[in-house]
C-alpha cells in the first residue's frame, strides 16, 4: 500500500498546489494583461488628446499671417514649441516648398509621408504613433485653414504645422506599470502558495484517512471507521464509506455466524452420532461371526450393515478431525523423529511395504507431530493406491530448511479441471469411484494437518504421468500461532521432545 | 494615422480692404489662396463698378487681382515654391476687362481661353471670384479670343469656421 | 479369561461392548455409573477396569483416583478423540490406557491383552532381584522396593520400569516405548508415555523434578540411569 516515489512527485497534494498557483498566475498575468492595456491606452489617449488639443489650440493663437515670413515663422513656431502639452514638442511647419522647424534641423525624420498627405489633403487634423530607433513618438498634423474674412468661412491656408513629441513619459510610466504589476504578481502568487497548502492539506487528510481505514478494513479491522467532519464533498464520501463499511461488517459478521453455526452443527452431529456408532461398532464383530450361519440373503445385509457401520465410524472421526480444524482446537504434540522411520512405521501398520517403493535417505530427523505425520503419508499413499496405480513412490528428500516427502502413483493423473479441488471436501474427481473407498475428507485432512505443522502441499500430474503430490515441512517447527507446538505432556518440559536438541547420540 | 478633428483655424489674410487673393498653384499642384497687398488706393481704371458690389471696391477690382495673377508670383511666393499653371501666359496685359454683374463675373482676357489647363482656369476662376466676392461665391465665366466657356464656381468653398 | 468391569452411561454402548466382550469369553459385569463400578469391584473382583470417562455424577477421572488410592488394578479408558484434557487428566489420575470410542471389539480386547500382558523376565542369568541404587526390583515376582519399602506401582508404570531397567543407561525412543510397553503403534500417543513417566518418577524418585533413574534425553528418549 506504499505509494511509490514517483507518484508521489506528482501525487495530489502537488497537483493541487500547482494548479493553485496556476490560477492564482493566470488571473494576476490576465489582470496585469488587461490593466496594461487600459492603462497603456488611457495613459496615451490622455497624452494624445491633450497633446492634439493644446496645439491646435496654440496654433490658433500664435498662428502666423500670410504671406509668410520665415524669420517671423520661426518665432511663432518656438511660442508654440515654448508651451508645449504634456510634453516638449518640437514644431515643423510646411509652406509650399518652404520648411521651418522649432528645432534644430527644418525637417523631421519622424514624420512620415502618410501624415503630410493626410495632413494636406485631409481637411482635418491627424495624428499617429511612430516608433523610430526604439523610442515612441506621437506626430500630430494640422492643415491650418485661414477665414477669408472675418468672421466668414476658412479655407485651407496651405500652411501645415506638425508637432513631434517624443513620448518616453508615457513608457516609463507603461514600464512602471508592468512592474508594479510583476512585483505585484509575485508576491501574489507566494501568498497564493499558502491557501494552496492548506487546501491540498484539508482534501488529503480525508484522503489519507480513507486510505488508512480501507487499509485496515483490507487487513480484517471491519470496525474501522473515519470521523466525518464538515459538510463538504470529502464528509459525504466519509458517510458513504462508513455505511459501506458497517453494512460490510455486518454482512461480514452474518457470514462469520452462519459458518460458525454449521460449523457447530456438524460438530454436534458427529458428536451425537458417535454414540450410536459406538455402540453399532462394538457388535459388528457378532455380526460378521454369526453371518456365516445365516441363509444367504440375511447373511448379506448383515455384513453390509457391519461394513457401512465401520465406514460410517470412519467418516465421524473424520468430520470430527475437520470440525476440530475449523475450531481451530487442533493441536500438534510434537517430537522429533527419524523421518524415513515414521514413513516405514505408517507403510508396514497397514501393510503397504511391499506395494509402495520408499525412497527413504536415512538420517533425516525432524521435530513434527508423528501421529498427524502418520495421518499424512496414509492418507497419500493410500489416495495413490486406491485412485491411482502401483506401482506407487514414497521419496523422502530435505531441501532448503523443509522436509520434502513426495508421493507419486502412475495411474492417468489429476483431471486438469479436478487439480485445483483435490483438496476440497468431499470432492469426488471421478463419480464412479466416489464410494470405492475413504469418506471424501482424507485429502483435506491432510492438508489441514501439514497447515498445522507450517508446511505446504500441493497436487500436480508428474511430467512422466501420474499424480503427484508434495508436502513440505519445515525443519524448524511451525510459525506459532496455530494451535499448540508442543502437546500438552511436553509442555510441562519433562518430555523428551522439549527443548534444544541433544547431541547425544541415540543408543536405540 | 489617426484623424484628430477639426484643423486649426486662423486669421491668415490681411483686412480685405488691403489686399487681393491671388491663387497660386502649390509645389503639391494644390490651390493656395495668397494675399497680394496693393498700395494703390486708387487706380483709374475702365471697370464699372458693380451696382451692387457692396463689397467690391474700385481700388480692389477685380481686374486689379487677374492682373496681378496673370503677373506671376512675386520673388517671396516663388521662394515658397508657388506658381502659376504652366498655361497661363505670364502676361499681366492680357487681362482685358473683368465685369461684375449681379449673378456672374465675367473675365475678359487677351488669350485663348479654350487651351487653358484646368488648373490654370481653376486660377483665373478662384481669383476673380474672391475679388468679385468676399466668399468667392460667384459664378465666373471666361471670355477669350475663342470665345467664352462655360460659367464655373471656384473649386475652393470657404467652409464654416467655428467662432474664436 | 479376565474377568473385566465395565463402567458406561449410555446404553447401547454398554450393551454392545458387554456383549461383544462376552462373546469373547469375558466376564463381563457392566455398570452404568461410577459409583456401583466401585461398589462392584470388592465382590467382583476383577482382572482390569474398563471406565469411560464423561460418566454423570462421579467422573471416571474420580472413579480412578478412587482406585488407585488402594489398589493397581488396570485400568483402561474409553474415551472419545478429541477430549484430550481428559485423556491427559484420566492418565495422570493413574490410568493405564485408553481407546478411543467408537472402537471394535476387537481393539478394545487387544489393549485388554496388551496391559494383561506381563514382561518376561529374562532368562535366569541374572539374580532375582536386581539393586539399582535405593531400587530393588524383583523381576519375576514383579515387585519394587525402594529403599527397602514396597512401592506400588501400576501396571503400565511397573511394565515401564522393568523394560528401562532391563537394559540401564540405554536410551528409548517414547515411540519404541510405545511399542514395546504398551503394544500401541508406532504412531500413537506419546503422551501414555510421558504420563506413566511421570507417575512412576513421584513414586520411585527421591525429587522426581531431578530424576535419578528414569532419564530424561531431550530430542531423543528416555533411559534407565545410569546411577
Amino acid at each position: 500500500m506504499k505509494i511509490p516515489g514517483a507518484s508521489a512527485a506528482f501525487g495530489v497534494r502537488t497537483r493541487l498546489v500547482l494548479a493553485f498557483l496556476l490560477v492564482a498566475a493566470v488571473s494576476a498575468v490576465t489582470t496585469a494583461a488587461l490593466t496594461y492595456r487600459e492603462a497603456r491606452s488611457a495613459v496615451l489617449e490622455r497624452a494624445q488628446d491633450t497633446a492634439v488639443a493644446s496645439f491646435r489650440e496654440e496654433v490658433e493663437r500664435f498662428v502666423p499671417g500670410l504671406p509668410l515670413d520665415l524669420e517671423a515663422v520661426r518665432w511663432e513656431l518656438y511660442d508654440i514649441a515654448a508651451r508645449s502639452k504634456p510634453h516638449p514638442w518640437i514644431v515643423f511647419a510646411e509652406y509650399g516648398s518652404t520648411r521651418v522647424s522649432s528645432g534644430d534641423r527644418p525637417v523631421s525624420g519622424v514624420l512620415t509621408e502618410d501624415l503630410r498627405r493626410a495632413a494636406r489633403t485631409a481637411p482635418h487634423g491627424s495624428f499617429q504613433r511612430v516608433v523610430k530607433d526604439g523610442k515612441a513618438y506621437l506626430t500630430i498634423g494640422m492643415p491650418v485653414m485661414t477665414r477669408v474674412v472675418a468672421g466668414g468661412g476658412a479655407v485651407p491656408s496651405g500652411l501645415i504645422l506638425f508637432a513631434v513629441m517624443p513620448m518616453t513619459n508615457e513608457e516609463t510610466d507603461i514600464d512602471a506599470l508592468v512592474t508594479a504589476a510583476r512585483d505585484g504578481a509575485l508576491p501574489g502568487l507566494a501568498v497564493a502558495l499558502v491557501p494552496a497548502l492548506f487546501a491540498a492539506r484539508s482534501v488529503l487528510r480525508p484522503v489519507r484517512e480513507l486510505r488508512r481505514a480501507a487499509d485496515s478494513m483490507g487487513g480484517g479491522r471491519l470496525d474501522a471507521r473515519i470521523a466525518v467532519r464538515g459538510r463538504d464533498e470529502m464528509a459525504d464520501l466519509a458517510r458513504t464509506f462508513n455505511s459501506s463499511a458497517a453494512r460490510l461488517e455486518h454482512s461480514v459478521q452474518e457470514l462469520r455466524d452462519a459458518g460458525a453455526r454449521a460449523r457447530r452443527f456438524a460438530s454436534d452431529v458427529s458428536h451425537e452420532l458417535r454414540t450410536p456408532l459406538a455402540g453399532m461398532l462394538a457388535v459388528t464383530d457378532v455380526l460378521d461371526e454369526e453371518a456365516a450361519t445365516l441363509d444367504p440373503d440375511t447373511a448379506r445385509a448383515v455384513r453390509l450393515i457391519s461394513a457401512e457401520t465401520g465406514k460410517l465410524a470412519v467418516l465421524v472421526e473424520d468430520l470430527m478431525e475437520m470440525s476440530r480444524f475449523d475450531a481451530r482446537a487442533a493441536e500438534l504434540t510434537t517430537d522429533e523423529v527419524d523421518a524415513a522411520e515414521a514413513v516405514r512405521r505408517s507403510l508396514s501398520g497397514r501393510k503397504w511395504q511391499d506395494r509402495v517403493r520408499a525412497e527413504l535417505p536415512e538420517g533425516i530427523r525432524i521435530r513434527l507431530d508423528p501421529r498427524r505425520f502418520d495421518v499424512i503419508v496414509a492418507n497419500l499413499v493410500g489416495n495413490a493406491l486406491h485412485h491411482g496405480a502401483e506401482p506407487v513412490t514414497v521419496r523422502l528428500s530435505s531441501r532448503a530448511g523443509s522436509l520434502i516427502t513426495e508421493v507419486r502413483d502412475s495411474g492417468p493423473g489429476i483431471a486438469p479441471d479436478a487439480l485445483p479441488h483435490v483438496f476440497d471436501r468431499f470432492y469426488k474427481a471421478d463419480a464412479a469411484r466416489s464410494r470405492s473407498s475413504g469418506s471424501g475428507l482424507g485429502l483435506a485432512i491432510t492438508q489441514e494437518n501439514v497447515r498445522l505443522h507450517g508446511g505446504t502441499i500441493r497436487a500436480q500430474n508428474a511430467p512422466g504421468g501420474g499424480a503427484l503430490f508434495t508436502v513440505e515441512l519445515p525443519f524448524d517447527g511451525p510459525a506459532s500461532g496455530h494451535g499448540a507446538p508442543d502437546g500438552p505432556a511436553t509442555a510441562h518440559g519433562e518430555g523428551p521432545g522439549t527443548g534444544p536438541h541433544t547431541s547425544t547420540e541415540a543408543g536405540a | 494615422m489617426v484623424a484628430a478633428g477639426r484643423p486649426p483655424v486662423g486669421d491668415l489674410l490681411p483686412p480685405r480692404d488691403s489686399r487681393v487673393l491671388l491663387f497660386f498653384l502649390s509645389p503639391d499642384d494644390e490651390l493656395l489662396p495668397v494675399p497680394r497687398i496693393v498700395d494703390v488706393p486708387w487706380q483709374g481704371d475702365s471697370g464699372s463698378p458693380s451696382p451692387d458690389g457692396e463689397e467690391a471696391s474700385e481700388v480692389l477690382s477685380p481686374l486689379t487681382a487677374v492682373t496681378a495673377l496673370l503677373d506671376g508670383p512675386n520673388k517671396a511666393e516663388r521662394k515658397a515654391g508657388l506658381r502659376n499653371a504652366p498655361s497661363l501666359p505670364r502676361e499681366a496685359s492680357a487681362a482685358d476687362r473683368v465685369v461684375t454683374g449681379a449673378s456672374t463675373v465675367e473675365v475678359r482676357l487677351d488669350l485663348r481661353v479654350r487651351r487653358l489647363s484646368a488648373p490654370a482656369r481653376d486660377q483665373l476662376v478662384c481669383t476673380a471670384a474672391f475679388a468679385a466676392h468676399t466668399q468667392g461665391a460667384l459664378p465666373v465665366v471666361l471670355i477669350g479670343q475663342d470665345g467664352r466657356l462655360a460659367p464655373a464656381h471656384c473649386s475652393l468653398r470657404p467652409v464654416p469656421a467655428p467662432a474664436r | 479369561m479376565p474377568r473385566v468391569v465395565l463402567v458406561e452411561d449410555d446404553p447401547s454402548v454398554r450393551d454392545g461392548v458387554e456383549m461383544g466382550l462376552r462373546r469373547r469369553g469375558h466376564e463381563v459385569l457392566a455398570t452404568a455409573t461410577g459409583e456401583d463400578g466401585l461398589a462392584a469391584l470388592d465382590a467382583f473382583r476383577p482382572d482390569l477396569l474398563l471406565l469411560d470417562l464423561m460418566l454423570p455424577l462421579m467422573d471416571g477421572v474420580e472413579v480412578c483416583r478412587r482406585v488407585r488410592a488402594d489398589s493397581q488394578l488396570p485400568i483402561i479408558m474409553l474415551t472419545a478423540r478429541g477430549d484430550d484434557m481428559d485423556i491427559v487428566v484420566g492418565l495422570e489420575a493413574g490410568a493405564d490406557d485408553y481407546v478411543v470410542k467408537p472402537a471394535r471389539t476387537e481393539v478394545i480386547e487387544a489393549r485388554i491383552r496388551a496391559v494383561l500382558r506381563r514382561i518376561e523376565a529374562p532368562a535366569g542369568v541374572r539374580p532375582a532381584v536386581e539393586h539399582h541404587g535405593d531400587l530393588d526390583i524383583d523381576r519375576a515376582g514383579h515387585t519394587v522396593l525402594k529403599s527397602a519399602e514396597p512401592v506400588a506401582l501400576a501396571p503400565s508404570e511397573l511394565k515401564l520400569l522393568l523394560f528401562l531397567s532391563a537394559a540401564p543407561g540405554k536410551v528409548f525412543s517414547r515411540q519404541r516405548l510405545l511399542e514395546e510397553v504398551w503394544d500401541h503403534s508406532y504412531h500413537s500417543d506419546v503422551r501414555l508415555v510421558d504420563a506413566c513417566v511421570r507417575r512412576l518418577r513421584i513414586k520411585i524418585e527421591d525429587r522426581s523434578e531431578d530424576p535419578r533413574y528414569i532419564q530424561t534425553l531431550r530430542g531423543f528418549g528416555y533411559r534407565f540411569g545410569p546411577l
